[in-house]
């Protein structure tokens, strides 16, 4: 049975062409707004939709800082050499000084025992020099101290070692008084053994100085700045809507359907489809850590969300782009570190607020620029290419709450999403 | 078939002008505008084509009296209609003024059709301005449950007799949530699945929420109707 309608008919007739008209003072307003030029009376402008190859852009200028740092690194790394085989200053004397008196005690404690250890020297045992070794006139301290520091170097050091001077060495393994006759062969002897090769794990100084000690990222990197771009998979939403929706632009309807009694206009079946692109956001951030496993993270993320609305009766086509602006603070923490690669886990949130947006629809009302809350979570992998600068990526989940907002985004239609950030980490004062 | 079983069409025609016009006296108009409004009723012409073209034309050569005429002539419609909507009269005041100014900006991008095309779209833009409005004021209805509501012919005939600008007053003491409900179905004949997308409610709130906004409404003419009496 149907519905008695005769109420609101009753009601739509009286209230249909009903016509209150306004103070006069209301059009005074109108036409000084009309002429000032505020924002809210500015013509929304018309934006022609440039396709810029953003993504062809970010990846070649990840590319280049890559390459940029990859290249510094190497420059540092090739340097270090020069460094060892500076003549010894008094700066310098400090560590290798203390390396060269760790390598006398144990030629002492070895000389005040003699054992099998003597005829066969340990590898652990370093090099066997006495203070009379280390003597000499003030010509031959350079030479002296560069075998030394040549016999500590590891093997596998990545640079080749400097060679051994040619003048021999007066002292003896066994601590024998100087100003003997130089022994040629037996040094000859003893630079061939492999009894002078430190091997890098028993000896902890050459370690030291061949590598630096393998530590948690957050601790070893101190603060870092970041730089990344990311995205999320909201994909190519499609969201079909029945209805007009309060943000829709007003509809220009040149042919209305009147009914019988009323003006008020008759709404056509229409359907609605929303597309939205996977939003692109870049972004710069500081690490800082706060003890050897946490560290914290905020910095800056622009984001850029566009999305296509296409209504079908009538038939019109509406592009949208809004850029957010954000402030992310994130809760890092290591979990596993070894050689040049580091996992960590990371969690927090970001305010963004909305900047702009740009519609080609002239129909539009002004835009709502709303705030935006979301939680996220990612587990990261990082590769360091040298002291200052690695690679990272971070796969993870992300929420955007539901904001109360005419603003249709990819934050709206896709609020739980998973999330990829890939960026450049520059380590400050990384040891 | 109309209610008075005339042909649609025909009654279609029976109207010249738009109903929402302002009274005014044919000599207080602009000459430019064209015939009277009276001496158009007489000739029978049912379609007032050069109105509001020859507006639309003056709009757009950027003559200076063009807007004035435009408010003028549409002003107490979309003030009706946003008071329809609002109970506030600064809120009113607002969206007719947003309305006036979004259609000053969009004017020349309008396409005439036919008559009546322009009132419409105006019309159109004084609804979303002041429904944008009540959603700003994030004054909505919260879902519930409600019977439906079947008024007796006795109180519909209080309806009748009720002036239109009572029928007004009546409906903006309304609470918001229900007002605007029932201006979306009454007025812009929505269907409830329609309001609960427009409102982010469901279409089970829209309609029992209709109903209390029907039964309260019809309850205040009642008492409104008992006070005339005496």
């Amino acid at each position: 049975m149907m519905k008695d309608k005769r109420f609101e008919d009753i009601l739509r007739r009286k209230l249909d062409g009903l016509s209150t008209p306004p103070p006069e003072s209301w059009w005074t307003d109108i036409e000084s707004a009309l002429q000032s030029p505020s924002p809210a009376s500015a013509e929304p402008q018309r934006v022609r939709f440039v396709r810029r190859p953003l993504w062809w852009m970010s990846a070649a200028c990840v590319a280049a800082m890559v390459c940029i740092a990859v290249v510094v690194g190497r420059q540092e790394e090739v340097a270090l050499p020069t460094a060892s085989v500076r003549p010894a200053s008094n700066d310098n004397m400090g560590s290798l000084g203390r390396h060269l008196q760790q390598a006398i005690k144990e030629a002492e404690a070895q000389a005040a025992s003699p054992t099998e250890d003597a005829a066969h020297p340990s590898p652990t045992r370093g090099r066997h020099y006495t203070e009379e070794a280390l003597s000499g006139s003030q010509a031959t301290d350079s030479r002296r101290l560069l075998s030394a520091a040549t016999a500590m170097a590891p093997a596998e050091a990545p640079y080749p070692a400097p060679q051994p001077p040619t003048e021999t060495a007066s002292g003896k393994p066994n601590g024998a008084p100087a100003g003997q006759k130089a022994k040629t062969d037996e040094r000859e002897k003893e630079d061939e053994s492999d009894a002078y090769i430190v091997h890098a794990p028993h000896h902890p100084s050459a370690e030291a100085y061949a590598r630096p000690p393998q530590s948690p990222a957050i601790h070893r990197g101190g603060i870092t700045a970041n730089l990344y771009v990311s995205g999320f998979s909201a994909g190519h939403n499609v969201i079909q809507q029945n209805a007009f929706t309060p943000y829709q632009s007003v509809i220009a309807q040149p042919e209305a359907n009147f009914t019988e009694n009323s003006y008020a206009l008759k709404a056509p079946e229409s359907s609605l489809c929303e597309k939205h692109l996977p939003p692109f956001a870049v972004g710069a951030s500081l690490r800082i850590p706060l003890t050897s496993r946490w560290g914290i993270e905020t910095g800056l993320a622009y984001s850029i969300l566009a999305s296509t609305f296409t209504q079908s009766l009538p038939q019109r086509e509406e592009h949208q782009r809004a850029h957010f602006i954000g402030i992310p603070l994130n809760v890092m923490a290591n979990v596993f570190s070894r050689k040049a690669w580091n996992v960590y886990l990371s969690a927090g949130g970001k305010w963004e607020k909305c900047v702009e947006v740009y519609t080609d629809n002239p129909d539009a009302n002004a835009p709502d620029k709303p705030h935006q809350w979301s939680l996220h979570a990612a587990a990261g992998g990082e590769y360091r290419f040298n002291r200052h600068l690695s690679l990272y990526l971070e796969p993870g989940f992300g929420y955007y709450f539901e904001q109360d907002t005419p603003l249709r985004t990819a934050y709206q239609a896709h609020p739980a999403n998973f999330t990829l950030k890939l960026g450049l980490r520059f380590g400050m004062n990384r040891r | 078939m109309t209610a008075d079983n005339k042909p649609r069409e025909e009654a279609r025609q029976m109207w010249t002008i738009p109903r929402c016009l302002p009274t005014t006296a044919p000599e207080e108009r602009p000459s430019e505008l064209g015939a009277s409004r009276s001496a158009q009723e007489e000739a029978g012409n049912s379609m007032d084509i050069p109105t509001e073209k020859a507006l639309l034309q003056h709009l757009k050569a950027g003559e200076a009296s063009a807007s004035k005429d435009l408010y003028t002539r549409f002003a107490g419609m979309v003030c009706a209609i946003c008071r329809r909507y609002l109970s506030d009269e600064e809120d009113v005041k607002d969206a007719v003024q947003e309305t006036f100014i979004r259609v000053f900006h969009h004017i020349a991008g309008f396409e005439y059709r036919q008559e009546g095309g322009l009132q419409a779209w105006i019309a159109r833009i004084a609804s979303n301005e002041s429904l944008k409005m009540v959603r700003a004021a994030h004054l909505l209805p919260m879902d519930s449950l409600e019977d439906d509501f079947e008024a007796t012919d006795e109180e519909m005939a209080e309806l009748e007799q009720l002036s239109p600008e009572t029928i007004l007053e009546l409906v903006r003491q309304l609470p918001e949530g229900y007002r605007t409900i029932l201006n979306l179905y009454v007025f812009e004949e929505k269907s409830h699945k329609e309001i609960a997308d427009i409102l982010g409610i469901s279409p089970m709130t829209s309609a029992s929420q209709y109903c209390r906004a029907k039964r309260l409404l019809q309850k205040m003419i009642t008492e409104k109707q008992k006070s005339l009496d005496r």
